[in-house]
């Protein structure tokens, strides 16, 4: 029970971050798995049925542009930040750093 | 189902089109796509086999969801508010007719009280039983479909609120009881019915071997169905009046202008059925001294006065009375306690 409850505050707060995360490594063209891999790498894990959904609906809100690179064997959409994506993801940097400090401040000085 | 041996293609084949069959027809191609070359990145850098992946990956259904965005509402937060309201009024109808259906069908079927209150429970807890369920259901699927294709509904609009423009919390006397509006629709309803359908009932009785055998009515039946419809009208007004404090809840401008509007006509239909049309059964005096083999009612005694204006006057007052104590006591509490 009490995991459950971790578990799903922890998603909670993850989910926030995503977006993000996202956003802030599509300053160049990644398709889908590749950026799964791209943040797996930097130590956050993301599903690839949570990040696909959310890749299509970010383009939707255009923030993200994509493209079909056929060239390769197997054809794969490759999704980038778009100039309205990089202001809204500036924006949202200097929100978090913001908030990070607050949150440092909160909860840093404790240990 | 489950078959062994699946090949892997058919596996992911499988797979995407339990997706894309949940996701818009112009979403569909290009998920696929995406999936195999998914699918196949996963299943090689990640050196394991496509069931491996599929299990990862988890439920289609549940990825399609993702890829819809919806959630799982049927009626949803924005649209909660209007539904509740909608059933609560629903079933204020429902109610309303399955009481009337009741005593039509206890009326028409009925020898005696016991026939009568049988069609009148068999009748009536059907039409609300059916009826209830039907409304409920057809209510709900016309939200359900609000909900799903997002369309803006204000049934019960809001005005643009502002903190300094908050009502003041009312005071406990201003508000209106709901079961006192609820059990005066159901006496009034209930009232209507007998008036119109069993008039008879107003006057006096006997028990014999056969039964109970009517001595006389009170009301002229020879001329009631010229003089019903007033009544009908009358109730109607003031059931809609109460309906208002149903839906309104505390004393305000709205409430008291319709309980000085109805009352004033409630008045006026009293003093039109009472005065000037022939309400009485001018023999019932007779009758009724043949029943109790007395040749003149006592000094004192109100039948004495049968087939006199006394009685139609008496009576228009006491209506009168209630309607300015009723309307009075509105007009008080609404000025008194309503701050808006």
């Amino acid at each position: 029970m009490e995991k459950d409850l971790l578990e799903s505050l922890l998603s909670e707060l993850r989910r926030g971050t995503l977006i993000l995360c996202v956003l802030s490594q599509l300053g160049e063209a990644r398709y889908g798995y590749a950026l799964v891999q791209n943040l797996e790498e930097k130590g956050i894990s993301i599903d690839a049925n949570t990040l696909y959904p959310l890749l299509r609906r970010l383009e939707k809100q255009e923030l993200l542009c994509s493209e079909w690179n056929t060239d390769e064997a197997k054809p794969r959409k490759y999704y980038k930040r778009t100039v309205y994506g990089d202001t809204i993801y500036n924006e949202l940097v200097e929100q978090w750093n913001k908030m990070s400090e607050g949150m440092k401040s909160l909860i840093g000085d404790d240990k | 189902m489950s078959e062994k041996n699946i090949s892997e293609k058919d596996m992911t084949e499988r797979y995407i089109y339990e997706v894309t069959k949940r996701v818009p027809q112009n979403m569909r191609q290009e998920i696929k796509l995406e999936l195999e070359a998914l699918i196949e990145d996963m299943r090689e850098e990640e050196e394991c086999s496509v069931e491996q992946v599929l299990e990862k990956l988890g439920n289609p259904a549940d990825f399609a969801k993702r890829y819809r965005g919806d959630n799982n509402y049927v009626i949803g937060p924005d649209y909660y508010d209007n539904y509740i309201w909608i059933l609560k009024i629903g079933l204020l109808a429902i109610g309303i007719s399955a009481i009337v259906s009741g005593i039509v069908h206890g009326i028409t079927g009925a020898g005696d009280i016991k026939d009568f209150l049988k069609g009148f429970f068999k009748e009536g807890l059907t039409t609300i039983t059916s009826g209830a369920c039907a409304m409920v259901g057809v209510v709900t699927i016309i939200f359900a479909i609000l909900e799903h294709y997002k369309v803006k509904l204000d049934i019960k609009p809001d005005v643009k609120w502002s903190p300094s423009a908050l009502p003041a919390v009312p005071d406990k006397k201003s508000l209106i009881s709901r079961a006192d509006s609820v059990i005066s629709i159901v006496i009034m309803v209930a009232f209507a019915g007998v008036l119109v359908f069993v008039p008879e009932v107003f006057g006096m009785f006997e028990s014999t071997d056969d039964g109970i055998r009517s001595v006389g009515c009170i009301f002229n039946l020879a001329e009631w169905s010229s003089i019903v419809p007033i009544f009908v009208f009358s109730l109607a007004v003031c059931m809609f009046d109460e309906i208002i404090r149903l839906i309104y809840g505390q004393y305000c401008k709205v409430v008291m202008y319709s309980s000085i509007i109805c009352n004033a006509i409630s008045v006026v239909c009293a003093f039109i059925a009472f005065k000037c049309m022939n309400i009485w059964n001018p023999s019932f005096g007779e009758q009724l001294k043949e029943y109790l083999g007395k040749t003149e009612f006592a000094k004192g005694d109100i039948l004495r006065y049968w087939g006199s204006d006394l009685i139609s006057d008496i009576i228009v007052g006491i209506i009168c009375l209630i309607a300015f104590i009723e309307a009075g006591v509105t007009i008080y509490k609404t000025y008194k306690y309503d701050k808006r």
